[in-house]
Order: C-alpha cells, then structure tokens, then sequence
C-alpha cells in the first residue's frame, strides 16, 4: 500500500424504524463500515478514502438515504505511507 | 503502510465516535486513545472560527502552522463533534490568495481612486488613512467618518474600536454586520424584558418535550446542536418535533409537524396560539399576575426604506416604531381574538391541525417546550415583532427561565453576542446593554474610560444599512470595514452599496484576509491577522465567553485588527479630534488618541511577564503590555454587579467557556429564575430584572403585510440564506478545496412544476430580476431545499452570483435589519442546457 489513505468516524442518526433499511443502504456504500450502533438509531459510521473529498461526497450520501436524520463527522486521520500526519 | 496500522486507525476512529455519543466503547479499543501520533503535534482547544454554536476545537500545530483539528470532547457544547465547516477548519488560514501586505489603489506613485491597488507600508497605509480622516474631521466633524465591524471581532477588537469611535473620534457612527443577522433579536430581547441574551442554553435540548423551529434550519446552520436536537427527539419518543419555514428544508426530516407557510403569515400564526392559549384556558394566570404586564405597540411602522418612499410617507408611526402604551390583559385578549384558526389556516396556507397541534404544544401544561429561530424571525421587517409575539406565548404559559422551557434566538456569528452585543458596537450602544442616548450610560462610559464629561455623542449613530445610504448621499466619506464583507452581504448592491463606496470623494478601507468582493470594492486594503494568528476571545448564543491563544504567526505583513486600531490611534493627537473646549475639560492636551485610550493606566496595567508561558502574543510585543488582558478587565467593569459579570481574564484560559453572569466563580445556566439565577432576590420565584419592575412585558402587535410581494410582473419570492458546507460570504469556506467542490456554485432551488411551466428543467441556467438588479444561476429542483410554488431560495455565499443585487433594501424599522427573505422576482431562461 503506497497511496495515502484517510480514516474518518462519523455519528449517524436515523429514525428508529427504518434503522434497519438504513444500515442495509449503508452497508451499500464503497469503503463504508458499521460500528458501535444503539436501537434508538445512533450509528457509527467509518469510511475509508483514497481522496478527501470522497469523505463529502460520502457524507452527502448518507445525508440522502431515506431515514437519515443527520451525519455528524467525528473524526479524521490521514494515514501515508511515512506514518506522518499532514 | 501495514493493514495493522489502518485496522488500528479505524478502531481509534470508531472508539472517538462512540464515546462522543455515549455509546458503549469496545474494550479493545478503549485504551488507544494516546495513539503516538496524536502526541507528536502540539495540541491546544480554541472556539471554531464559524458560526455562533460555539463549538470547542482542539487545534494542533506544527512548524508554526495549525496541521489539523478535531473537536473537542471536553466541550460541553459539541462534545467532541464537528460538522464539515470544522472539520477543515485548519485550511481556512491558507487559502493562496492570502493578503499580507497593505495595497493601495495607485497611479503615477499617488493615491488615486481610478487607480491599480499596489503594495505599500503600513506606515504609508496609515498617513494616507490619517490624512483622510483628518480632512474629514476639520472639513464636516465626526459624523463624517464611519466604521463597520463584525460579529467575527474577537471581545478586544470590537471593544478597542468602539472606545476608538465612540470615546476617541466622538462618532457613533460604528456598527457591525451583526445589524443583519442579530438585530431584530436583540430589540426583540430589550422591548420585551429590558436585557439582552437567551434566559436559557443550550443545556435546555435535553430538558425538553418539545422543539419548534421558527424559520430556522438547524440541521444544516447548526448541525451541532442539531445533532443533539435529533438525539434527544430518538431516544425520548415522546418528544416532538415542529418545523415552520417559507419551504421545505432538512430539518423537515425530523419533524412531527411540518408546516410550510405562506412568507409574512408567521406573524398570523403567533398570534393565533396566542389566542389559541388564551381560549381554551392554558393561560398560566399566577405567572403572568406577577411577572408580566402588558402593552399594545405602536403599528403601521413602515419598512425602513429611505424617507422618500411612499411605503415610508405613508406610514402613520414610521417615527415611533418602537414605542408602546400600557393596556390589560383583557385587552390584550381582546386584540389576539381575531386570529382564529380558520383565518391562521386560510392565510398561512398550513393545515388547520397541523396549526392546532402546535398550539397544543405551547397550551399543554405538562409539556416543556424550546422555540429555535433564527434569520427566519430576525431578517423580517416586523422581526422585532416576531421576537415579541414569541416571548408572548412563552410567558402567558410561565414556561420560560427553567430546564426545558426556552425561547432561545440561535446566532450567525461565533461572536455576535460577545462582540456585538455584549461590546455594545450597533450605533445606538454601549457595553452591558447600555445606551448612548441615556446620559447616565455616556457618563459611565466617560467615567470608566477616563474621558471628560461630555465625549461621548448623544445621538445614535448610522446602522448597517443607513452607512451605505449616507456614503452614497456624500454625508458619510470616510469608511473602514474590518471582518465583514458588506459589499456582499449587504441589500440592494447596485443601487446602495456600491455608489457610495466608489463615489470619487470617498475613502474606503478594507481590513480582511482574502480579497473579498468589499476588499476589491475599496480604495485601501489592509491585511489581517485571523483566528489563532492572534489571542482572541468569542462569545456563544447561550452566553458562553471562550478564549484561545495565539497558537501561530500571521503571513508576511498581516497584523490582527486590534493592532491596526490601536496603531492608527496614535496618528491623532486630542487637539485634532476634540473641540477646545473638551481638551481643556481633561488633562489630555496634545496627548495621542493612544496615550488616552489605550496607555490610560487601566488597559496597558497588565505586564507583558502576565503572558502564559509557550504562547505567542504579537500585540504585547508590539506595545510592550498585556493588551488583550488590559482591555478585557477594563471592559468588564461595565457588567460586573449589573447582571452582566464576566469572571476573571485568567480564568477563561483553562476553560471550556463560563456562561455570564458569573457570580462568585460560577456561571449561570438560567437566568430570571430563582435558585438558578444570583440576581434573583428569595423568595420571588422569578424576577425579569432587566426592568426596573421586575416584569416582562407582553406585547399586542398585528399582522402586516411586507414590503414588497410578488405581482403579475414579478412573479416569484425570493429568500436568500446559506448551505452547510459554506459561512456567510464564503470568503473562508470556498477556499477550502473540499468545501468548494461539494459546493461550488450557488443554485436557485426551486419547484419542479415552476420549472416546467417556464420550460426549464434541473440544471438550465436562468436570470433572476427584481426591480433593482439581476443574476444568472442554475436551476436545482432536486436536492436539499424543496421550495414550494412560487417560491425560490438561492444562498448567498457565492461571490459569482451575488443574490444581493436582487434584494431589496428594506429593514425592520425598529431594529434596521434587513429582511434578505422577501422580495419578488421575475425568473427568465436562458439556456435549456
């Protein structure tokens, strides 16, 4: 692995109901893992991306999937390949 | 790379996430946290430089450059989140078109206003400025010059301007942008209970069963407390949740009650729960009895268009908005009588159970409820009023100054309140909700800066909108802008704003960091120093005063805006700005404006050895004293004992925040109620000590229609506002790669069946024209917002497509806020594409 690589968590709400039509939708999305998550619809989300803006673009489409109330970035981490931190 | 090392990054990344929100961490990862990286970079909190939320960043540096942020988990505001806007807060001090170093519009080695701008010295910068001002002040007297400052000044800044305008030059004619975003709240706050600022805070989100927005969209202008908003609403199912806007927007997605209404009728709407209130018995008769009273203000106030307007001579009470007379509470019920459901439901065009179930809301006694609203309410030209009729419907049902019951005006800007509020930098004001219209008030303010009696003007001074007015009229020419934008943000741009500032005998000079739409608009531009470049000091909606230090050094020549004032100052000599006999009330003859301000013995008594140690600080270098911590602690004594203290300058530096009044070391969360709040005397329950009778008053008000409404020639309404991913005028945000390129131009939302009647569709490029200017965007019928008919938002961030050549100058007249949510347009198409 020679490329740069960016990690970021994010806290995704979601209605309750659809909790589980949402994970579905999410589990759909490239680079993208389920973590912690509780049953009144709080979900950790975190991506792993080549390009910082695919970070934005990911979480505009997670704003978009129906029963998504909100996705609040968390956390970000620039890995490359000298084990620096830009 | 190892995948160990990616597996690990992604542990730590959900581990952070988890733990901002209270979800259980994994064992395995709940001790990676001190990740070896993390402790390589020197790490320090600071306020985000954005909105008015206040969140805490920590902010780490490298090389004398901040490398990265994150947020900060020991804030109680956002705990550790951070919307997108934060995120990249480290980019937005390095955008390549960074200014460093003055310019000034030049030919053949002079000044000349038709000229090029060209690199100059500051001290070449100030002898052109003080000579201009020198003009200005001998040829037509103070009012003749003028500033405009900022909700983005730290505490300092807009404190050492307003002692320089008020105290020094003896103008008022000083006034920030907070005019446009925060004025209406704020004469909102003092008609109704005598005292600026929200009882409540933040922590009211998770007290509450219910959460109503008034034309705010929170999730994507305050996507914090929005995240705090949506996790109270999950996991208390019976809160509730309702939205209002003139169109649908994100924060629908929350809402139990959506209520789409028709522009203007929000003021119907208030006073039908009003009504609603009083009719089926909800009132809280105990409450109102001994803490309120009532009264029936003056309507028929115009619109705060030029006099000459036949909207103005028209209007009965345009020269006393903002007076009222006593009645009672029977006719005061009398008054709200006539907004019944049915009128509220026909006009505003919201069902009439959707209406009544928020009725319900404020009249159920058993149910505590906030009311959000931002420039919905306050970029209104009855805004003032639409912050009154709110306060109504809290106080006629007691639920106000407690946990849970909150009428709570959310900001723009990260110091709108600390600065402009607080500071005291409108026109009309002076620090700790004093006036300069009161001569008790100007005798304080003489007393506490050492001035002669007399130095401070009476009358008030030009507000936002009147300094273009006045500069394109040749009354105002002499002009300096610092941390603003105005030649963007400001209304009616072609016809009021851009005449004045480049009206051949007018001197404009722009203080800023990037060459913004105003900076390019002026005669001088001076380079700034922002955010960590300088110690600085914010404060939040809720009250909330936030320090940093300076963490990094300013490019090339940039200089914080508090140098810049304070350096001016000593180009001026008292002999020169004062009348004769003002200098020989005072020992001050031949003494600089600096000696006088800012040598005075109180803001120059703290030594530079006071400085914390490992922290730059460019302005006690310069002027050899802690001038940060002299101008605080001067500035404090105004509030301290008045309902306004600020704890001690040190303490705030180990602080995540102390909301004021702080009173023996501690903050208050709520004000006006007793137990909660110091000021409050035993015994009282609650007292609204703003006025001396200790009541809030409740105000009858009508509805009345806007300025301008769409017509067979101009069809539409416009709104303007802003996008999540870009803050105000864009100037910081659209330099930001990532952010511009999520969004890089503004769109005009719109319905889809508007867009077919015209025979465009998505992504055609059209001309918005109202009666004064015009522009051309992009149509978006997908997306965010979804307007309904007759109706488009275009956000007004974008320096390419400047909305505010298409909006219209009127304002409230009590408070002078513009209304930049209604006007009308026509729309034309150009290209299909």
């Amino acid at each position: 692995m020679d490329e740069p690589l960016h990690i970021a968590s994010l806290l995704v709400h979601a209605r309750p109901e659809l909790f589980a039509a949402v994970k579905a939708n999410l589990r759909l999305l490239p680079g993208l893992e389920l973590h912690q998550e509780s049953p009144v619809g709080k979900l950790v989300v975190v991506l792993e991306a080549e390009h910082e803006n695919q970070i934005l673009q990911c979480i505009e489409q997670i704003s978009n999937i129906p029963g998504v109330l909100n996705a609040a970035l968390v956390y970000h981490e620039l890995l490359d390949p000298a084990g620096d931190i830009e | 790379m190892s995948l160990t090392r990616r597996e690990f990054a992604k542990v730590h990344a959900a581990a952070i996430a988890a733990a901002a929100a209270g979800l259980p961490i994994f064992s395995s990862a709940s001790n990676l946290v001190t990740e070896a990286d993390m402790v390589t970079l020197d790490w320090n909190k600071a306020p985000c430089r954005f909105c008015g939320t206040g969140c805490s960043v920590m902010v780490a540096t490298r090389d004398n450059r901040v490398v990265a942020t994150h947020g900060d988990i020991k804030a109680e505001v956002n705990r550790g989140l951070n919307c997108v806007k934060g995120y990249f807060l480290s980019k937005i001090m390095y955008g390549v078109d960074r200014l460093t170093q003055p310019l000034l519009r030049m030919k053949n080695g002079q000044y000349d206003k038709q000229g090029e701008f060209q690199a100059i010295s500051w001290d070449q910068a100030f002898d052109i400025m003080a000579q201009k001002y020198k003009e200005a002040l001998k040829n037509k007297g103070p009012e003749s010059i003028g500033m405009f400052g900022s909700g983005q000044w730290t505490v300092w800044e807009g404190y050492a301007a307003n002692k320089l305008m008020k105290g020094g030059f003896r103008s008022n004619n000083i006034d920030p942008n907070a005019r446009h975003c925060m004025a209406s709240a704020v004469m909102g706050f003092m008609r109704t209970f005598g005292a600026d600022e929200p009882m409540g805070c933040y922590d009211d989100i998770e007290a509450t069963d219910a959460f109503v927005l008034w034309g705010s969209n929170m999730a994507e202008m305050h996507p914090i407390l929005w995240t705090r908003v949506t996790d109270r609403r999950l996991s208390q199912p019976h809160v509730k949740v309702a939205v209002l806007s003139t169109f649908e927007h994100r924060s629908f997605e929350l809402a139990d009650i959506p209520m789409v209404f028709k522009p203007q009728t929000d003021l119907l709407i208030l006073n039908y729960i009003a009504n609603h209130i009083i009719e089926s018995g909800a009132v809280n008769q105990d409450f109102i009895g001994k803490h309120t009273r009532f009264a029936q203000g003056a309507d028929d106030i115009g619109y705060g268009l030029r006099p000459d307007n036949p909207l103005e001579t028209r209007a009965k009470n345009a020269d006393k908005a903002n007076t009222w007379s006593d009645i009672s509470f029977d006719q005061f019920a009398a008054f709200v009588k006539p907004y019944t459901l049915e009128r509220a439901a026909k006009e505003s065009g919201v069902p009439a159970e959707r209406l009544k179930a928020l009725a319900e809301l404020y009249a159920d006694p058993k149910r505590k409820v906030v009311s959000f609203w931002t420039m919905g309410f306050n970029q209104h030209t009855r805004g003032v009023w639409a912050n009154n009729l709110i306060y109504n419907i809290h106080l006629l049902t007691g639920k106000i100054s407690e946990p849970g019951n909150s009428p709570f005006s959310l900001t723009g800007q990260p110091s709108a309140c600390g600065t402009a509020r607080e500071v005291g930098t409108f026109s009309h004001r002076l620090p700790a909700d004093m006036v300069v219209t009161n001569p008790k008030h100007r005798a304080t303010a003489e007393a506490i800066w050492k001035l002669p009696p007399g130095t401070v003007q009476e009358k008030v001074g030009f507000h936002a909108v009147q300094q273009s007015r006045m500069l394109k009229d040749g009354v105002l020419n002499v002009y300096w802008t610092q941390a603003s934008n105005n030649m963007h943000a400001g209304p009616n741009i072609m016809q009021e704003v851009l005449p004045g500032w480049r009206k051949p005998e007018n001197f404009v000079i722009v203080s800023d960091v990037y060459p913004t739409v105003s900076a390019q608009a002026a005669d001088l531009i001076l380079p700034s120093a922002m955010w960590v470049e300088k110690e600085g000091a914010y404060g939040n909606a809720e009250r909330r005063t936030q320090f940093w230090h300076q963490l990094v050094s300013a490019p090339g020549d940039a200089k914080s805006d508090l140098w810049q004032l304070m350096e001016f100052s000593k180009r001026f000599t008292t002999d020169e700005v004062w009348p004769a006999e003002l200098v020989a009330a005072s020992d001050y003859k031949g003494k600089t404006l600096y000696e006088v301000l800012f040598k005075n013995g109180q803001v120059d008594q703290f030594p530079v050895e006071q400085l914390e140690a490992g922290y730059k600080n460019d302005e006690a270098k310069a002027f050899g004293f802690y001038v940060q911590k002299g101008l605080f602690e001067e500035y404090a004594r105004f509030g301290r004992g008045h309902g306004h203290d600020l704890a001690d300058f040190d303490r705030y530096h180990s602080e995540r925040g102390l909301r004021w009044p702080v009173v023996d070391g501690k903050e208050t969360r709520w004000r006006y109620r007793e137990g909660l709040d110091p000021y409050v005397e035993k015994g009282s329950a609650v007292q609204f000590y703003g006025y001396p009778d200790k009541k809030a008053i409740i105000f009858a008000l009508p509805y009345e229609p806007p300025a301008e409404a769409p017509d067979a020639d101009y069809p539409f309404w416009l709104s303007t506002g802003r996008v999540l991913e870009h803050w105000h005028t864009g100037t910081m945000t659209q330099r930001v790669e990532e952010l511009y390129k999520a969004v890089p131009d503004a769109l005009v939302y719109m319905h889809p069946e508007d867009a077919k009647a015209m025979q465009a569709r998505r992504g055609s490029e059209v001309k918005l024209i109202s009666r004064r200017g015009e522009i051309r965007a992009r149509i978006e019928t997908r997306g965010r917002n979804k307007p309904p008919r007759g109706l488009v938002f275009v956000p007004f961030f974008d320096a390419n497509k400047l909305i505010n050549k298409v909006t219209l100058d009127a304002t409230d007249p009590i408070s002078k806020q513009t209304d930049y949510k209604k006007c009308a347009i026509r729309i034309e198409l150009i290209s299909l594409a």
